[in-house]
């Protein structure tokens, strides 16, 4: 058997895309590293990362890439440096597994697509499309007949600091970097990077890959609306917390989805996600989270799932499909090209946000 | 005591109202002073007119014969069933107690079978939406047809999706609702009540209805002096703009409200 060693290359937001590679038997982490001028955050958490599954931690990217026989490299830093390690990595001819965002502006996205493309290498943007209640969505597709909407609701019922109205006057606005770095310690740090970016962006991937699985059609219109409603985090940075989107797929089929961080209190279990499926012959309504769970008990601490997801296997099967993509070079269940149009879906929303009118996609 | 005719329903659903009714009793219409038209379908403009030509007061349910100039009829009145049903009363019980916050989001779904009429459909939805926001939409964006997507922007940041099916195949409505509010967040969804038939040839799903208590607190809100026709001029402008949104396929601003 085949294992191929993994460089991470940044583990400053999740870890969770490295230990969910390294859940498989074919991939074997070899290596951290992350570019010598960061700042001591950074290199701290790297450590301790590298620290916790008995490998070097290096200040050199390039060195890692090169020295430590590595097939492929894993990126999970800030947001707007995805591109940069990604990109690097490809051009050392190393396969990519990179977190979400894609990016965050559309000509680095742009780039990490043709770069890919030119170094040959496979490419594969970590999401949630293995979830047994995805996959049992998929299954059950074909007794719906003929897709005619799909209607997704992707809510993280959590925190983001202070709740909306609660800054004092004469109080600064809250910085985005300071409050990501500091929601680490309970994993809400998804949007961690300088520039703030909103929910659509931070989540939109998630729902966007089911749609996009579900029924292999592209977006080519978009209307969405967005509000800063729940957290004064987003308030202050001028990026959604809620976002709504009906999008117009080839083919007559319609899409809404629905998503937001939107706050601790309003789910017991994290949020309610729901997939529902209208076709010609039938309708499905299916509960992402299931198989779950029911868990109460005395003293319970509040932020404990009640309804505990259990039997998920996305991680071993993301993995098992990225590397019989790197053996067959085949595609990967969300590749670059994939990426970049969800991408350019999310950028198409922000921009109906801001103009309160349709927008049409543009043709890749 | 107010003497009220209720058409529409079936006797064993009048009955179990007029059981249940305080300060009015149920007659034959032509003993009544008000006639409730509550059937699904709604009943005909013909059938309205009608009885408020022959001096009645009249209260129907939204739909093809709702009209701005059948409004300025001071004896008529509109109620939409879906506002009694206990699940859409406790939520709106929740937000007029503040646990929710300011609503942020309304997704709802409601999908039916063929036969219902999708006009009173639209009007219902609308009128819920509007109902729980408060105001009227200042965004409109519709697409589709049999099924019909609506998303409604309110004036402060407020949103709605309205995903309406007109020709459901299955012999069961499914309905879905949930708010959500900058405090917390209400989920009323079918999905949750379902209760499970096995049988040897197939299982079913079988829903949890509310029951008959929507119908009587419809009827005793309108015998109690509450059912009111102001709002329902804004729904049918709503509507109007939906209507428009999905001719030109652009998003409509509502200007200067409705």
């Amino acid at each position: 058997m085949l294992v191929f060693r993994a460089a991470v290359l940044s583990v400053v937001k999740h870890d969770y895309v490295a230990r969910g590679m390294a859940s498989h038997p074919r991939f074997q982490l070899a290596v951290v590293a992350d570019d010598p001028h960061m700042p001591d955050w950074v290199h701290e958490r790297n450590q301790l990362f590298a620290d916790a599954n008995g490998i070097p931690y290096l200040r050199d990217v390039e060195c890692a890439l090169r020295d430590f026989n590595v097939d492929l490299a894993i990126v999970s830093s800030e947001a707007e440096r995805h591109s940069d390690l990604t990109i690097r990595a490809a051009r050392a001819g190393k396969h990519v597994v990179q977190d979400k965002p894609f990016a965050t502006r559309r000509a680095d996205a742009e780039r990490i697509v043709a770069e890919i493309e030119k170094a040959g290498v496979r490419f594969l943007m970590w999401n949630r499309n293995f979830l047994p209640a995805v996959l049992h969505a998929q299954e059950l597709l074909g007794k719906v007949g003929r897709i005619r909407a799909v209607h997704i609701d992707f809510y993280f019922a959590k925190d983001a600091g202070p709740p909306k109205g609660s800054r004092m006057p004469g109080y600064p606005p809250l910085n985005w970097h300071a409050h990501q770095i500091a929601a680490h310690i309970d994993g809400s740090d998804g949007g961690v990077g300088v520039a703030p970016i909103g929910e659509l962006s931070n989540e939109g991937i998630y729902p966007l890959a089911y749609l996009r699985m579900l029924t292999d059609a592209p977006v080519e219109r978009v209307f969405a609306r967005s509000a800063s409603h729940f957290h004064q985090l987003y308030v202050d940075n001028g990026v959604e917390d809620l976002a709504t989107m009906t999008l117009e797929l080839q083919g007559g089929i319609v899409a809404t989805i629905a998503l937001g961080r939107i706050g601790a209190a309003s789910h017991p279990s994290g949020g309610d996600m729901k997939i529902r499926i209208v076709g010609d012959d039938g309708a499905l309504v299916i509960g992402e989270s299931r198989p779950e769970v029911g868990v109460y008990y005395r003293n319970q601490p509040p932020k404990e799932a009640r309804q505990r997801r259990v039997a998920s296997d996305n991680d071993f099967l993301q993995a098992d499909a990225f590397a019989h993509a790197i053996d067959t070079g085949g595609s990967t269940i969300l590749d670059a090209p994939a990426s970049l149009a969800i991408f350019a879906t999310i950028d198409a929303a922000l921009e109906s946000c801001r103009s309160g009118q349709v927008v049409q996609m543009r043709r890749p | 005591m107010l003497s009220i005719a209720i058409e529409g329903l079936t006797p064993t659903i009048v009955d179990a109202v007029a059981a249940r009714l305080r300060g009015a009793m149920v007659r034959v219409a032509a003993e009544s002073a008000a006639i409730l038209l509550l059937g699904d379908p709604p009943a005909p403009r013909s059938v309205v007119e009608c009885h408020l030509r022959d001096g009645k007061n009249v209260v129907i349910t939204p739909g093809p014969a709702l009209t701005s100039q059948l409004l300025d009829d001071p004896r008529l009145r509109v109620v939409n069933p879906d506002r009694y049903l206990p699940s859409r009363q406790l939520i709106r019980q929740q937000l007029d107690a503040g646990k929710l916050g300011d609503p942020g989001l309304l997704r709802l779904h409601c999908w039916q079978p063929a036969a219902r009429d999708a006009t009173a459909a639209l009007l219902r939805n609308l009128d819920l939406a509007c109902w729980y926001f408060g105001k009227p939409p200042d965004l409109v964006y519709a697409v589709g047809a049999s099924a019909l997507q609506i998303h409604l922007g309110f004036p402060g940041g407020g949103m709605a999706l309205l995903d309406l099916v007109h020709d459901l195949p299955a012999t069961d409505a499914y309905h879905a609702l949930s708010l959500i509010g900058s405090h917390g967040a209400a989920y009323a969804d079918d999905h949750a009540n379902m209760q499970i038939l096995y049988r040897r040839e197939a299982v079913e799903a079988i829903h949890a209805g509310e029951g008959i208590a929507a119908w009587t607190a419809l009827v005793q809100h309108y015998v109690d002096g509450g059912a009111d026709a102001s709002s329902w001029r804004d729904v049918l402008r709503v509507a109007d703009v939906v209507r428009e949104s999905l001719a030109s396929k652009q998003a409509v601003a509502l200007k200067g409200g409705v």
